[in-house]
């Protein structure tokens, strides 16, 4: 080393010094969330009236979609706006200003004529829904955690009346839905409820709804607090894989 | 040979660096002189009174003790060098004795004479550099020469550039040509693959290192007027009534201005004249018009240029037929649903096939995604490998994303025919595209700012609210529902507003359907050529226009088009769904855009005119198993086999026997045939004795991409740097800074530690 290059070294070396300790705080976190392109993409949950005129089941926990939303931006190329929308299912333009639309809920739904024939024309032209069943308790179900009276109400009766011609099957573990994004080699991870597997409602070999009976919004919730560690991200991975497979199936 | 050279310079540090070295000598001299005089005058005033003769000791030794430091400072440094005697690489000059060169203008002069004698004022400089050129002459042989003077005996009807740089490579000694200096007009008349035959010479000459210099000469000979057809651009096959572009190069050469009228036969019909301005000079123009296909079935057309005996015939043949499958490679930049509603909307047609590319997770998550069935792994970053498609469409895609041998892919390709449609996906990432090699081939520029994704503050107040009550809370979740519920926040949908002739260009029905959309990314303004569609209802651009939707731009033989809306699903949702307007928007668009792409089987720049006796290259392209056949008049047909493969094109060679109209005939085994005629000549209308001034755009590219140059009076100075001290590399430099050396810190403390003793001494400490 010469005379030059050692001052040089040790200037720049005390600068550096100084300097890491006075902005080391504007360094920035390495899990910032990456650049998106194209328009903002909206969520929605959908509006329904449940058994007994119930008007509430339907918004349980609209943070976990929050919570999906910031998973979905941070581990996929998606931009999804950081709102929460209502999709009323009794509005058919309040449901097709939403390409995918959520809904959610522990009692059955109750649709009038006008809101199946609203829900049809939705996926007819091309929307798509995912359906869970929930577990909280209410409407003197009893806290028992195998309830699953959300999903056989809509897999007997409602689906069928939606879409007819339609066809309501089991997903296999080897289904892509599984392996789009993350890979779940033992099907859709399974939070609460009764284990029924994931169910698609398929019309003329394409995918146009998916129904959980797994809970899988209390996992975006809350699910290391209440399923156990690791619940929650297999739960918003799980997430993920629905919403990219709803936008990639051929 | 190497042999070892020691020198010794000296080298500033600290602020001194980098002065210049007598600005750096001059302060280090004033500092020094400043100090001198103030130890001088600190000795002259002491405690205790001192001999003159102690004095004098311990001012030298303060003296001795501050000239040395300084000494340091300016940091001596030992430089040793190693240098190694040159081999120097031999010179090759190589003249062109062409009819061109050698032919007389109107006061005398001769190419070859004008070259040569500006070689004559280069040759001292060469031969120092590289000692005695060697020389050859070439004009349709090669020869080896003993002097730049001396005669040749060549056939001199054509100009064989290329052949004769690849025999002078080829004659090179071990170790390649130091340079190779060709004296020549660049006009090569040999009749070859010109753009192939100079990337050969280029590299056989990189192979060997060989910089390529030329000389060219020129004189004022003109050759006599022409007027011919360079190239003739149709598509092979297009759909019923569709519409296509007809368009033809011209070169020409004329004394004074003068109008040629032009002809097009379409079908059986004549179209009425039209007249073409020849401006005096060599000029070479295009002139293009619109055809309109009719039903199914093969469409003739006769273009006569000029009148009389002097006028130029070019024929040319439509396949009229409905499309086969349009291939559309679908590449996604980040999910979009777009895909989802197009995907859906095409599988219902069988005449679409559609092979998504999706990038599911961000380039920085690391970890491998599965690829959905049916999907690519990525873009192809080969024209050969995009072949496989008729329309690429680009959607919510940011620059960053596509290699750069993938953008120049993409762009070979439809500048060969492909089709881009580029659904811009916003503003920001549009923006990024500022300067591409993809922008140059979209048909707009690009600007804008990107929208920023924040939540509203009913969103962000809650879930700040849910995190401080632990995770989930009944009552605060169902008031936030109650909320939101409340809250309609759709946006509006808008209608394209078409431009005029939108309906004429890409049909009616598109039109009719009257695409919605909610968001659009800004571009600045649209090309010069570029034809816009649509624009927005109510938007303007910088230009005061409505900001663009759907504009088009042809790009080579290709085309591209950008639709800045997303891809309309919005629009889809908000159809009833026993609705076709979508489905029949995208189906007519995207058929359109294909209507020229190439199909079945078909020529390749295949030359329209030859000449009797001289060999002739025809490339031809798909088909399934095509026969290639030429036909003059009633004549029996000759059967031309493929001689040869380059990249996707089959090459036939053949040499026209007898002068004519030509007809080349292209059938493959599904009967799909297409048809090229080629006017043959007894001698070539234009070559050695055209008149054409020196290619000196081929002699640049040739020294440009060699490392050479284009001569004119003055050596290069790689030639003139190296005159003066023939025969040697600098191979190594060693320098050893001499100011920390032991022995300069030891005479340093040894003066300081002497001056202190004597102070002692003489009772000063």
């Amino acid at each position: 080393m010469n005379r030059k290059l050692f001052l040089q070294t040790l200037a720049f070396g005390g600068t550096a010094l100084l300097a890491g300790r006075a902005l080391g705080q504007n360094v920035p976190a390495p899990n910032t969330a990456p650049v998106k392109t194209g328009a903002l993409l909206p969520w929605a949950r959908m509006r329904f009236r449940a058994r007994d005129q119930d008007d509430k089941d339907w918004g349980v926990h609209p943070h976990g979609d929050l919570n999906l939303i910031d998973h979905l931006t941070l581990n996929t190329t998606l931009n999804l706006s950081r709102k929460w929308n209502v999709a009323d299912v009794a509005k058919l333009e309040d449901l097709t200003a939403f390409p995918f639309i959520f809904m959610h809920g522990e009692l059955p739904p109750v649709f009038t004529d006008a809101e199946r024939a609203n829900v049809r024309e939705y996926l007819l032209r091309g929307g798509f829904l995912f359906a869970e069943d929930c577990v909280i308790g209410q409407g003197n179900l009893g806290n028992n955690r195998h309830n699953d009276f959300f999903f056989r109400h809509m897999a007997e009766t409602e689906l069928a009346r939606i879409l007819p011609e339609a066809r309501l099957q089991r997903l296999e573990r080897d289904h892509p839905i599984f392996h789009t994004v993350f890979d779940f080699k033992n099907g859709i991870p399974h939070m609460q409820g009764t284990p029924h597997g994931l169910h698609a409602l398929v019309l003329n070999g394409r995918i146009v709804a998916l129904l959980s009976p797994s809970d899988i919004h209390c996992g975006w919730t809350n699910g290391d607090q209440w399923f156990g560690r690791g619940a929650s991200t297999r739960a918003l991975q799980m997430g993920a894989n629905v919403y990219a497979f709803a936008m990639t199936q051929p | 040979m190497t042999s070892t050279v020691q020198s010794f310079s000296w080298g500033f540090g600290g602020p001194l660096a980098n002065l210049p070295l007598a600005l750096a000598w001059s302060i280090l001299g004033a500092i020094g002189i400043a100090g001198a005089i103030w130890i001088v005058l600190g000795y002259r005033r002491t405690l205790v009174a001192l001999t003159s003769r102690r004095r004098a000791t311990l001012t030298s030794l303060r003296l001795a003790l501050w000239l040395l430091l300084l000494l340091a400072l300016a940091g001596p440094t030992r430089i040793e060098r190693t240098y190694s005697k040159k081999q120097t690489r031999p010179l090759a000059v190589v003249l062109d004795r062409s009819d061109s060169m050698t032919a007389a203008d109107n006061r005398g002069a001769r190419r070859a004479d004008d070259a040569l004698r500006r070689w004559r004022a280069l040759a001292p400089a060469a031969e120092k550099t590289f000692g005695k050129p060697k020389v050859f002459a070439f004009a349709e042989d090669f020869t080896p020469l003993s002097s730049t003077e001396a005669h040749a005996n060549l056939r001199t009807r054509n100009t064989h550039v290329f052949d004769s740089l690849k025999n002078t490579l080829a004659a090179a000694p071990a170790g390649g040509w130091g340079a190779v200096v060709m004296l020549t007009d660049g006009l090569d008349t040999s009749g070859g693959d010109a753009a192939a035959a100079l990337n050969d010479s280029i590299r056989g000459a990189l192979a060997t290192s060989t910089p390529i210099f030329s000389l060219p000469g020129r004189n004022r000979f003109a050759g006599g007027e022409f007027l011919s057809v360079r190239e003739l651009s149709a598509p092979s096959q297009v759909p019923p009534r569709s519409q296509f572009n007809f368009e033809l190069t011209l070169e020409s050469f004329q004394a004074t201005a003068r109008t040629v009228p032009v002809r097009l036969r379409v079908g059986q019909d004549w179209r009425p004249p039209e007249t073409i301005a020849l401006a005096a000079g060599r000029r070479a123009f295009t002139w293009s018009t619109e055809i309109a296909a009719g039903a199914a079935g093969s469409l003739p057309l006769e273009l006569v240029i000029g009148e009389g005996a002097a006028a130029i015939t070019t024929r040319a043949e439509v396949r009229i037929s409905p499309s086969d499958t349009t291939r559309i490679l679908y590449y996604q930049g980040a999910l979009d649903w777009g895909y989802r509603f197009l995907s859906d909307i095409l599988r219902r047609d069988p005449a679409f096939s559609l092979t998504p590319i999706f990038n599911l997770a961000p380039a920085r998550a690391g970890r491998s995604v599965s690829i959905p069935a049916g999907s690519l792994p990525d873009l192809p970053d080969t024209a050969a490998g995009l072949d496989a498609y008729d329309i690429v469409v680009l959607a919510n895609a940011a620059a960053f994303q596509f290699s750069e041998a993938q953008q120049t892919a993409l762009t070979a390709w439809v500048r060969a025919g492909g089709v881009v449609l580029f659904l811009a996906p916003d503003d920001d990432a549009t923006h990024g595209y500022a300067g591409t090699e993809l922008e140059r081939m979209l048909p707009v520029v690009f600007t804008g700012l990107r929208n920023e994704n924040t939540a509203d503050a009913a969103t962000t107040a809650f879930r700040d609210n849910i995190r401080r009550l632990g995770g989930a809370h009944g009552s605060v979740e169902a008031a936030f529902a109650s909320d939101a519920k409340r809250v309609r926040n759709v946006p509006a949908l808008a209608s394209f507003a078409w431009e005029a002739s939108a309906g004429s260009i890409i049909g009616a029905d598109t039109v009719t359907a009257s695409p919605m959309f909610a968001n659009y990314a800004r571009v600045d303004r649209a090309k010069p050529g570029a034809t816009v569609l649509a624009r927005h209802p109510r938007q303007k651009s910088a230009d005061g226009a409505g900001a663009i939707l759907l504009a088009l731009q042809r790009y080579g033989r290709g085309q591209s088009a950008i639709l800045t809306s997303d891809a309309l699903w919005r629009w889809k949702l908000n159809q009833p769904s026993k609705e076709r307007g979508a489905e029949l928007f995208w189906q007519n668009l995207l058929s359109w855009l294909a209507r020229e792409r190439p199909r079945g089987p078909r020529f390749e720049r295949t030359p329209l005119t030859g000449e009797v006796g001289r060999e002739l290259v025809i490339r031809t392209l798909g088909g399934n198993n095509p026969r290639l056949t030429a036909r003059l008049d009633e004549s029996r047909a000759l059967t031309l086999p493929a001689s040869g493969q380059q990249g996707s094109s089959r090459l036939h060679t053949w040499t026209p026997p007898s002068p004519g109209l030509w007809l080349l005939t292209l059938t493959d085994a599904e009967n799909r045939t297409v048809r090229h005629w080629l006017s043959v000549n007894a001698v070539a209308p234009a070559g050695e004795a055209s008149g054409l001034p020196p290619d000196e755009s081929l002699l640049q590219e040739l020294a440009r991409r060699t490392g050479g140059a284009v001569l004119e009076n003055t050596p290069p100075s790689a030639w003139l740097s190296t005159a003066g001290e023939p025969g040697i590399d600098l191979l190594r430099e060693q320098r050893t800074p001499l100011w920390h050396g032991g022995l300069l810190l030891t005479l340093l403390l040894g003066l300081y530690g002497a001056e202190l003793l004597l102070r002692r001494r003489w009772q000063l400490l």
